[in-house]
C-alpha cells in the first residue's frame, strides 16, 4: 500500500489565492451583486450537480464535499433543506470552500491514482494532519475572499462608523478591538451572506481591523 | 439530453436552486438530485409532471410540455438497478471534507460515509 506520510500540500501564497478568487468571481459572477450566488455558479457555470445526501453530517460530521470525479458537490440534506434556512450562510461558505478545492487542488486528484475506496481511505488516514490542514486552509482562504470582496468589505467597514459612535465604542476600538469586532460582525456579515465568524476572519486576514476611524 | 438534464437546465433558466425547486414540488431533494443525474427514473404521474411544468413556466399543451412528457417517458425504465462498482464508489467519494474545525474525519466516520454512499447509490 502506498505510503502517504511524506505527502506535501503545495504552498500557494495567500496573495495568489486571493487573486485566483478575485478572478474567479469576476469571471463567474460579473454583476458583483451580493451575496455571491455560489450555488448558481456551481450549477450553471461549472455544470456540476448539487447533491443532497442523507445523514452525512450525522454519521460522518461532514457538511459538504467535492466528488472525486468533479461531477458534483455533496451536501448534508437536512442542512440543505432546513425549513428555517438556519444553515444558509454556512452552506454558502461550504459550497465556496469546495469550489476552492476544485480550483486549487485538482492536481491532487490527478496525481493520486486510487484503485479502490480502500486506497482513498489509506490516503486520508495517513496524509499528515498538518498537510491536510493546509489544503483546508487554502480552500477556506479562497472561499472567504470569493464571498467577501475586499473593496466592498472596506466600504462596509466605513459604514459602521456611526454605529460605533452611537454606542460609544470608538475609544474601545483602540483598547479592545476584538470585542468591538464581535459587536459589529452581525451587521458587517449581512450583505455578504456569510456567518459572523467568517466576516471576523476576513477583516483580520485582510488587515482591516481595527479600522482607522 | 435526458429528462434530468432537461429539467435542471429549465430550472436554472427560471433561477431556481435545487432547494427552491424541491420545496415547490414537495419532493425529497436527495431523490430529486438522483432524477436530475439520471440515477432514478423520472416521474410518470401526469399530475406531478404538470406541477413540474408549472414551476418551470412550461404551459400545459405547448410544444415544451410535449417535450417534457416525451423526455419523462423515454427515460422511464431506462435506469438500471445494480450495485455500485469500486470505481463508482471512488468517484462518489471526496478527497477533502468540509468538517467543523477542518479536521480529518476519523476512520469510523469515513467507513460510515462509504456505507452511506453505497446505500444511497451513485
Amino acid at each position: 500500500m502506498t505510503d502517504y506520510s511524506d505527502f506535501k500540500c503545495k504552498f500557494i501564497p495567500k496573495d495568489q489565492i486571493w487573486s485566483i478568487a478575485d478572478e474567479f468571481r469576476q469571471k463567474h459572477w460579473p454583476s458583483g451583486e451580493l451575496p455571491v450566488d455560489i450555488e448558481k455558479i456551481i450549477e450553471s457555470d461549472l455544470k456540476m450537480f448539487v447533491i443532497p445526501e442523507s445523514n452525512i453530517h450525522e454519521y460522518a460530521k461532514i457538511d459538504a464535499y467535492l466528488r472525486s470525479d468533479f461531477t458534483g458537490i455533496v451536501v448534508d440534506e437536512k442542512q440543505y433543506m432546513d425549513d428555517r434556512d438556519r444553515y444558509k450562510s454556512r452552506l454558502r461558505f461550504s459550497f465556496a470552500h469546495e469550489v476552492g478545492h476544485y480550483i486549487l487542488h485538482q492536481y491532487v486528484y490527478s496525481h493520486l491514482k486510487f484503485d479502490s475506496p480502500k486506497d482513498l481511505f489509506n490516503f486520508i488516514m495517513n496524509v499528515p494532519e498538518g498537510e491536510y490542514n493546509n489544503f483546508e486552509w487554502q480552500a477556506n482562504e479562497f472561499a472567504g475572499r470569493l464571498l467577501v470582496p475586499r473593496e466592498v468589505l472596506i466600504t462596509e467597514i466605513g459604514k459602521i462608523r456611526s454605529l460605533l459612535k452611537d454606542h460609544s465604542l470608538l475609544e474601545m476600538l483602540q483598547t479592545e478591538s476584538d470585542r468591538v469586532l464581535e459587536y459589529v460582525s452581525p451587521y458587517l456579515c449581512k450583505p455578504f451572506g456569510v456567518s459572523e465568524k467568517v466576516i471576523e476572519m476576513r477583516v483580520q486576514r485582510e488587515g482591516l481591523w481595527p479600522p482607522k476611524i | 439530453m435526458g429528462f434530468g438534464e432537461y429539467i435542471k437546465e429549465k430550472r436554472n433558466k427560471v433561477g431556481l436552486s435545487l432547494r427552491e425547486f424541491c420545496r415547490l414540488l414537495d419532493e425529497d431533494a436527495s431523490n430529486w438530485s438522483k432524477v436530475e443525474r439520471g440515477i432514478l427514473s423520472p416521474p410518470q404521474d401526469e399530475e406531478k409532471l404538470k406541477k413540474i411544468a408549472k414551476i418551470i413556466n412550461v404551459k400545459i399543451g405547448s410544444d415544451q410540455w410535449k417535450s417534457l412528457v416525451d423526455h419523462a417517458s423515454i427515460d422511464a425504465g431506462k435506469i438500471p438497478d445494480y450495485l455500485m462498482s469500486d470505481k463508482e464508489v471512488l468517484d462518489a467519494l471526496p478527497v477533502f471534507f468540509r468538517t467543523i474545525g477542518s479536521v480529518k474525519p476519523t476512520q469510523e466516520e469515513l467507513a460510515k460515509l462509504i456505507e452511506t454512499i453505497k446505500k444511497g447509490g451513485k
